[in-house]
């Protein structure tokens, strides 16, 4: 009795799997149609001459540019490799100085309490002003260049990171500091054995999120001023009236924002290799 | 209001230093803004000067416009791309969480249009509808969408499933779960959505602004910064950074407001 029943529990999960399985295939097959049938519908469009060349190129083509971007210089007067390199520059700077002061900052902030009084009024100021609303201050001081870029993108940068590693550090459970502190552990030590791990996560949520804000702002940084850059190189196709050149450089900017995000999710699972599978998500 | 833990049992010297230590940074930060300012190696104006223009710019005209216009323009435009944004992205979202084929057709394209960042469409819708308002808001709706419409699709499909199954055990219909429970327990997150849209919103707008505009608070920046007029940069910067952080406070009581069961 109990082994028919048993039986028939296998059967159902057995067909239950079977089930998930059927249709996260239909799924997959319903998404793999629907990016189909956006090129599909973009190319046709196109081909078709239902919209003129002036207004957009069929992915083709877009793709065509891309590569052939690699050896042409025309019409912005440089190498798609160039633009790729002068905008991940520029992002990795901003992005790493930005780290390197935003999480010791928020650290700090949330941990003790009479730095966050200090630091506060002040960070409060900065935080409400978008990175761009900088450019003035930054241009007076650093001109125009990689540095003054790399200026904004920090500032673009580190208020998310300050925020989220303060709230991480916040979050610190209060039974482990309790635990710490009768085994006689100081503040500081405290600090660095429970208060920065626990905020780890969160860090890097900022990291992340500091990351997409990185990539958005430098696009318009150097559409407002630059000489070479991904940025650049759209405003230039939008001159010169080469709607190739910026669907291009808009695929590329996405496929380079998600490398970088990527790289930090690796990251992220080397440094929290502690932290248990399957914790989100 | 919870006394302070830090104050407890202290001198009354100690409570004078706390209270006076917060106003400390910024007392040394416009002191260093001083010193750079008077030192003439660079055309900062000093904070004196910026505050001054700060209470005297609303009685003059820049570019042929009262202040106050360049303030409501900035408003009007970022305000109008939240409403068609919320109107839209809102059901688009809660669709893509409810319904699975709704979700298996739309979640990838969304996704790979995704990274790119709002600004990068620039280029593209200007050319598409060329310079004016209509492609201004177009902007800032791309940027304030995306967050809309992640927020609201985790929202819909983060709703426990006891919840759901405590629904369909009392026999309520699909729609009616949607309303009734689906919905309700979303909503912080679509408000959550909606104020990182917000943020997204006037980096957008400024940018927009910065690029091509003959109004609003971007284009005083800009002409602060072209015309060597550093004070009306400066000026620009401070109403961008208040005008963030009032629609931050309004949209915190909005969803104290629309979602009572958060508060405490």
């Amino acid at each position: 009795m109990t082994n028919d029943s048993e039986l028939l529990r296998q059967q159902a999960r057995q067909q239950e799997l079977k089930y998930i399985k059927n249709n996260k295939r239909k799924m997959m097959i319903f998404s793999i149609l629907s990016i189909t049938a956006l090129l599909l519908i973009w190319h046709f469009v196109v081909t078709f001459r239902l919209v003129n060349t002036r207004f957009l190129e069929s992915p083709v083509t877009v793709i065509n540019t891309i590569i052939t971007k690699f050896t042409d210089i025309n019409p912005d007067g440089g190498y798609l490799h160039q633009h790729i390199i002068e905008s991940a520059k520029v992002v990795w700077v901003g992005f790493l100085v930005g780290s390197l002061v935003g999480i010791p900052l928020g650290l700090f902030m949330g941990w003790y309490r009479i730095f966050d009084h200090l630091i506060r009024p002040l960070f409060e100021m900065v935080r409400p002003i978008p990175a761009l609303a900088w450019i003035p201050i930054v241009l007076l001081f650093l001109g125009i260049g990689v540095a003054a870029r790399s200026a904004i993108i920090f500032f673009g940068s580190f208020v998310g990171i300050v925020l989220n590693t303060y709230v991480g550090v916040r979050q610190t459970n209060q039974v482990l500091i309790n635990v710490a502190k009768t085994c006689g552990a100081s503040n500081f030590e405290i600090f660095y054995k429970i208060g920065i791990p626990s905020a780890m996560p969160m860090i890097f949520t900022g990291l992340k999120t500091a990351m997409g804000a990185a990539w958005a702002t430098v696009v318009a940084a150097e559409m407002l001023s630059a000489s070479k850059g991904l940025g650049y190189m759209i405003q230039m196709g939008r001159m010169y009236g080469e709607v190739s050149l910026i669907l291009a450089g808009i695929i590329v900017i996405g496929i380079f924002g998600l490398i970088s995000s990527w790289m930090i999710g690796c990251l992220e699972d080397i440094v929290l290799k502690w932290r248990p599978k399957n914790h989100e998500n | 209001m919870k006394t302070n833990p830090l104050l407890k049992n202290t001198s009354i010297g100690y409570k004078f230093f706390y209270y006076i230590s917060s106003t400390f940074a910024l007392i040394l930060f416009l002191i260093l803004w001083h010193i750079t300012a008077i030192s003439g190696k660079t055309m900062l104006p000093t904070p004196a000067d910026t505050i001054w223009r700060l209470i005297t710019i609303w009685g003059t005209e820049i570019s042929n416009q009262p202040m106050i216009a360049h303030v409501g323009m900035s408003i009007w435009r970022i305000v109008s791309a939240l409403i068609v944004a919320v109107l839209f992205g809102i059901p688009f979202g809660v669709a893509m969480g409810w319904n699975k084929t709704f979700r298996a057709v739309f979640k990838p394209i969304f996704e790979t249009i995704r990274p790119v960042p709002p600004i990068a469409w620039v280029p593209l819708v200007t050319l598409w509808f060329g310079t004016g308002e209509i492609p201004r808001i177009i902007i800032i709706f791309m940027g304030v969408l995306m967050p809309i419409v992640v927020n609201s699709y985790a929202g819909v499909s983060m709703v426990p499933r006891l919840n759901i199954d405590v629904g369909r055990s009392f026999g309520a219909k699909s729609l009616d779960m949607l309303f009734d429970i689906v919905l309700p327990s979303s909503l912080g997150a679509i408000f959550a959505g909606v104020r990182t849209a917000v943020g997204t919103g006037w980096m957008v707008l400024l940018a927009s602004e910065m690029l091509a505009a003959k109004s609003g608070i971007g284009f005083l920046i800009m002409q602060g910064t072209n015309n060597s007029d550093l004070e009306l940069a400066i000026v620009g910067m401070v109403m961008i950074g208040v005008m963030g952080a009032l629609f931050a406070y309004g949209f915190d009581y909005l969803e104290r407001w629309l979602c009572p069961w958060k508060r405490s």
